[in-house]
C-alpha cells in the first residue's frame, strides 16, 4: 500500500469515526435527563409502595431565567408521587409522564415512612444496592408519623439559604459531626448494617415541625421526664418535637434503631451523641450539663472526642459483660452561676460531674438498646466476633440473642482543656430589685 | 513483524503485572472472600507465597534451558510430537482465557457505564484493539505497557490510599475466616489465579538472559501479589462477610465510595477509563501470544492471515455463555480449577524430564567419551 493510499485511508477512516462515535447506544443528552435528589416511600395500598420523587429544577437551581440568581426553597425543585408495585416500576411510570428521563445518580436522600420501616425495609434497601445509578453514599432517612410521612416530610423541606437543594440535603445531614443529633446512615452503612451479625442499622430521624407560632411552642414531647430531668436540654428531643418554629419546617434529629430490617424505636438527639461517642464517630458539639453546685443553673461546654473509646466484650456466666471507656475533651462556653470553675481547684468538680453525667447517660442509653429494643446498635458484637477463630463459631454463637443479656460497665474519662477566652468568671455586682 | 525482537526486565515484568494484576480489578477479592470468608487477605498472601515458590523451583528448572521458551523445550525433547501438543494445549488454554476474559470484560464494562449498548458492540471495541495491536506487532504493545503500567500502578495506590479511611479491621474477624480447611487445602488450587504465569514460560526467547528473566519473575510476581493482596484487604475490611461474596465488581464498588468532602466523589468514572485500557492491554497481549504460540507451533512463517480468523473464534466462543453469571462461574470454577495443570503442572514436568534427559545424554556422551578414549 502506498503511503499516499494510506493516508487517504487514514483520513476517511478517521472521518468516518469522527461522524459515527460521537455517540453510542447509552447516549444520553444532559438536557434530556431530570435529576431526583430525594425519594420517599409510603406505604400503598395492599403490597404497593407510594414513591415520591424530589426533583431539581435545572434552570432554577442554575440561577438561569429571567431573574438569576437560583431560586430558593420550593421554587428550584417539583414534587411527583405515585403509587408503584416496586421502585423501578414506579420510576417507569414516572418516566411516562415526565418530559425528561429520570436519572437517580444524583438522589442524596432516602426516606422511609415510619410505618413502612417497622414493616420492614429489606426488599426495597436490596433493590437500591442493586441499581447502578444509587448512589451508596446516599442517606437514609426515617420520616416520622403515620400515614403519607415520607411524602408529608418530602413537601415539607424548604431550603432557605440553598438555591441548590442538592447540597442543602448534604449540609443538614453533614452536620451531625458539629451538633451530634443525627449520624452518616449512609445507604451502604445501611446495609452493612442490615446484613451483619455483629451490629444492627439506624437511620436519620426526619419529620416536620409541630408549632406554627412561637406561643404554641411546649416541650411536652421532650423525653427529658423519661431521663428523670426537671427541665430539658438541647438533646432531649426527636425530630419534629424540638420547640422551633420558622420558615424552615422540616427537621432532623435522633435516629431510628433497626433490627434487622424493621424499626424498632427511636433515639433522641442526646441518645444519638451518645451513640456516636461509643462508636468513635462524634466530633464535636455544644452540650449543657446542670451545674454541679447550684440548682437551676447550667453549664455550657463545647464536647470534642479526639481518641476513640475503648470497648471489650467479655462472657460471664454465660453473659457478654461490655465494658467501654469513652474518652471526651471540653472547653467551657458558659458558666451560668458565675462559679470559677475554671480554677485548679474547681475544675476537678466540674469533670467528675460532666463524666458523671455521660456516664449515666450511656448506660441509660445502652440499657435501653439491650432490654427495650434488643437490638446492638453500637456494634459490640465486632469486638465479640474478634474472640472467635472461625465464621461458623460465631454465627454459632449467635450474638443477637445474647446481647439483650448484657451487663454495662461504662467510664467517661473527660478533660476540660481551656476555658474560652476567660480565664476566670466573676459574678455580676449590685443590688437585687426588693433588697435593701 | 516477524523478528523476535529482544526487550528488558522492566518489559517484562510490565507484561506479567498487566496479566496477572488485572484480575484484582475483576473477581479477584470477591473469590478470595468466597473461599475464605473475612480471612480472604490471608488466601491471597498464602496463594501469593505459594507461586513465588513455585516460580523459584521452576526458575531453577529453567537455567538450563536459557533463550528457550517451554515450546522449544517440548521439541528438543520429545521432537515435533511433543512441541505440538505442548503448542496446542498452550493454544487451548490461550484461547479459553481470551475468550472468558474478552466477555467478562465486556460485561463488566456494560454493567458499569454502557448498560444499553449491545454486548457485541462493547466487545467489538476490545477485539478491534486486540486486531489492531496484532497488526502492529509485540514491540508496540511491550512499549505501550512498559508506559502505562507503572502509570496504573501509582493510580492502583492512590486508590488504596483513598480507601484507608473506609477500612475497618473489625470486618476481618474472625481471623481465621471460614476455617484452616478452606484457606490452605481448599485455596491452594487458587493458585490457577495466577496461571497467566505462563507468559513467562514463553517469554525466554524476548528477554533472552536467564538473569532477565529470573529478575522479571520474582519482581513482577511480588508486585503483582501486592497488587492482589491489596486490593483483596482492603476490599474484606470495607464490605464485611457476607456482602463481600456479593459484589459483582469488587474494585467498581470501591470506587463508588470514595468520598472527599463535596467536591470530589464518583471515582468510578476514573475507573471506567483505567478499566477499558487494561482490558485492552491484557486481551491484546494474551492474543498477540496466541498467534505468536501458533505459528511457532505449527511452523509458519507469518501469524498475520490468522489474525482475523482466531479474533473470530474467540469473540464467537465468548458469545457462547448464555448469561454473565455462566461465564464468570465457568471462568471462576471450571476453567481455574484446571488451568493450573497447564499453567504449572505441564512447564514443570516438560523441564523436569527435559533436564533428566538431558543430563542422561551428557552422562552417556561423557562414556562414549571415555571408552572412546580408553580404547585409543
Amino acid at each position: 500500500m502506498g503511503s499516499k493510499t494510506k493516508r487517504t485511508l487514514i483520513v476517511l477512516i478517521s472521518f468516518i469515526m469522527c461522524l459515527s462515535m460521537t455517540g453510542c447506544f447509552d447516549k444520553r443528552e444532559v438536557d434530556d435527563l431530570v435529576n431526583p435528589i430525594a425519594i420517599g416511600f409510603d406505604k400503598g395500598q395492599g403490597r404497593s409502595i407510594k414513591m415520591t420523587l424530589q426533583i431539581a429544577i435545572p434552570t432554577k437551581v442554575a440561577g438561569g431565567g429571567e431573574g438569576g440568581g437560583g431560586g430558593g426553597g420550593k421554587e428550584s425543585v417539583s414534587y411527583t408521587t405515585v403509587e408503584a408495585p416496586s421502585i423501578y416500576s414506579g420510576l417507569n411510570m414516572i418516566n411516562s409522564y415526565v418530559s425528561k428521563q429520570l436519572n437517580m445518580s444524583q438522589i442524596k436522600v432516602l426516606v422511609f415512612s415510619e410505618e413502612l420501616a417497622r414493616e420492614g425495609v429489606e426488599k426495597y434497601i436490596n433493590a437500591l444496592m442493586r441499581g447502578r445509578e444509587f448512589r451508596p453514599n446516599s442517606y437514609v432517612l426515617v420520616a416520622r408519623g403515620s400515614g403519607n410521612a415520607a411524602e408529608r416530610y418530602l413537601r415539607a423541606v424548604e431550603p432557605e439559604l440553598e438555591s441548590n437543594p442538592a447540597k442543602y440535603y448534604e449540609m443538614v445531614l453533614s452536620a451531625y459531626s458539629y451538633t451530634g443529633f443525627s449520624a452518616n446512615t449512609s445507604l451502604m452503612n445501611f446495609y452493612k448494617n442490615m446484613v451483619n451479625e455483629a451490629s444492627q442499622p439506624l437511620a436519620v430521624l426526619a419529620d416536620i415541625s409541630k408549632f406554627e407560632k412561637s406561643d404554641d411552642i411546649n416541650t411536652d414531647n421532650s423525653t427529658y421526664r423519661e431521663k428523670g430531668r426537671d427541665l430539658p436540654l438541647e438533646g432531649d428531643f426527636k425530630a419534629g418535637d424540638m420547640p422551633k418554629v420558622g420558615t424552615t419546617k422540616s427537621e432532623i434529629m435522633g435516629l431510628a434503631v433497626f433490627n434487622g430490617s424493621k424499626m424498632v424505636g427511636e433515639f433522641d438527639g442526646e441518645e444519638t451523641q451518645l451513640q456516636l461517642m461509643l462508636e468513635g464517630d462524634f466530633g464535636y458539639s455544644y452540650v449543657t450539663i446542670p451545674d454541679p453546685l447550684v440548682e437551676d443553673y447550667v453549664v455550657l461546654l463545647n464536647i470534642k472526642q479526639n481518641r476513640n473509646p475503648n470497648r471489650s466484650v467479655e462472657i460471664v456466666n454465660g453473659k457478654p459483660n461490655i465494658k467501654v471507656k469513652v474518652f471526651l475533651e471540653a472547653d467551657i462556653l458558659s458558666i451560668q452561676s458565675g462559679i470559677n470553675y475554671e480554677s485548679l481547684e474547681m475544675v476537678n468538680i466540674l469533670e467528675t460531674y460532666a463524666e458523671d453525667f455521660f456516664k449515666k447517660g450511656i448506660t441509660r442509653m445502652l440499657e435501653k438498646t439491650a432490654r427495650e429494643l434488643k437490638t446492638d446498635t453500637a456494634g459490640f458484637g465486632k469486638e465479640m466476633k474478634g474472640k472467635f477463630l472461625t465464621w461458623d463459631e460465631w454465627i454459632d454463637f449467635n450474638w443477637i440473642e445474647k446481647y439483650p443479656d448484657s451487663k454495662f460497665e461504662i467510664n467517661v474519662d473527660l478533660k476540660i482543656r481551656r476555658p474560652g477566652l476567660m480565664l476566670r468568671s466573676n459574678p455580676a455586682t449590685g443590688i437585687e430589685v426588693g433588697e435593701e | 513483524m516477524n523478528n523476535i525482537i529482544t526487550f528488558g526486565s522492566h518489559e517484562a515484568i510490565c507484561l506479567l503485572i498487566t496479566m496477572i494484576s488485572t484480575k484484582a480489578i475483576l473477581n479477584f477479592p470477591s473469590t478470595m472472600a468466597q473461599i475464605g470468608g473475612p480471612a480472604a487477605w490471608i488466601l491471597a498472601i498464602y496463594v501469593s507465597i505459594l507461586v513465588i515458590i513455585a516460580f523459584y523451583f521452576i526458575s531453577k528448572l529453567y537455567s538450563k534451558f536459557e533463550g528457550k521458551d517451554i515450546i522449544d523445550i517440548g521439541g528438543i525433547l520429545g521432537g515435533k510430537v511433543l512441541k505440538i501438543l505442548t503448542g496446542v494445549l498452550i493454544i487451548i488454554f490461550l484461547i479459553a482465557l481470551s475468550s472468558f476474559y474478552l466477555r467478562n470484560f465486556s460485561e463488566e464494562m456494560k454493567t458499569m457505564g454502557f448498560t444499553m449498548s449491545p454486548i457485541g458492540f462493547v466487545m467489538l471495541f476490545f477485539v478491534l484493539g486486540m486486531i489492531i495491536s496484532a497488526y502492529k506487532g509485540f514491540e508496540a504493545l511491550i512499549r505501550f505497557q512498559s508506559i502505562l503500567v507503572p502509570i496504573t500502578v501509582i493510580s492502583f495506590s492512590l486508590f488504596i490510599i483513598a480507601l484507608i479511611p473506609s477500612m475497618r479491621i473489625d470486618n476481618i474477624k474472625p481471623i481465621l475466616g471460614l476455617g484452616p480447611f478452606n484457606i490452605f487445602v481448599k485455596g491452594a488450587l487458587r493458585i490457577s489465579d495466577f496461571s497467566e504465569l505462563i507468559f513467562l514460560f514463553l517469554l525466554p526467547p524476548f528477554v533472552k538472559k536467564s538473569s532477565v528473566y529470573n529478575k522479571a519473575g520474582f519482581v513482577g510476581l511480588t508486585i503483582c501479589s501486592v497488587v492482589l493482596i491489596s486490593l483483596t484487604f482492603s476490599f474484606v475490611s470495607i464490605y464485611p462477610y457476607p456482602v463481600s461474596i456479593e459484589a459483582l465488581l469488587p474494585a467498581y464498588e470501591l470506587a463508588r465510595i470514595i468520598k472527599f468532602g463535596r467536591f470530589f466523589e464518583r471515582a468510578e468514572s476514573i475507573l471506567v477509563i483505567t478499566w477499558a485500557t487494561i482490558a485492552f492491554m491484557y486481551l491484546s497481549t494474551s492474543f498477540y501470544f496466541l498467534l505468536h504460540v501458533f505459528k511457532k507451533t505449527f511452523d509458519l512463517q507469518y501469524f498475520q492471515p490468522l489474525i482475523m480468523p482466531l479474533a473470530l473464534v474467540i469473540m464467537s466462543l465468548s458469545l457462547i455463555p448464555k448469561r454473565l453469571i455462566s461465564s464468570i462461574s465457568l471462568e471462576a470454577d471450571v476453567f481455574r480449577s484446571i488451568s493450573w495443570i497447564i499453567a504449572f503442572v505441564l512447564p514443570v514436568l516438560i523441564l523436569i524430564i527435559a533436564r533428566a534427559v538431558s543430563r542422561k545424554k551428557a552422562t552417556t556422551l561423557l562414556e562414549s567419551a571415555r571408552s572412546v578414549i580408553a580404547f585409543l
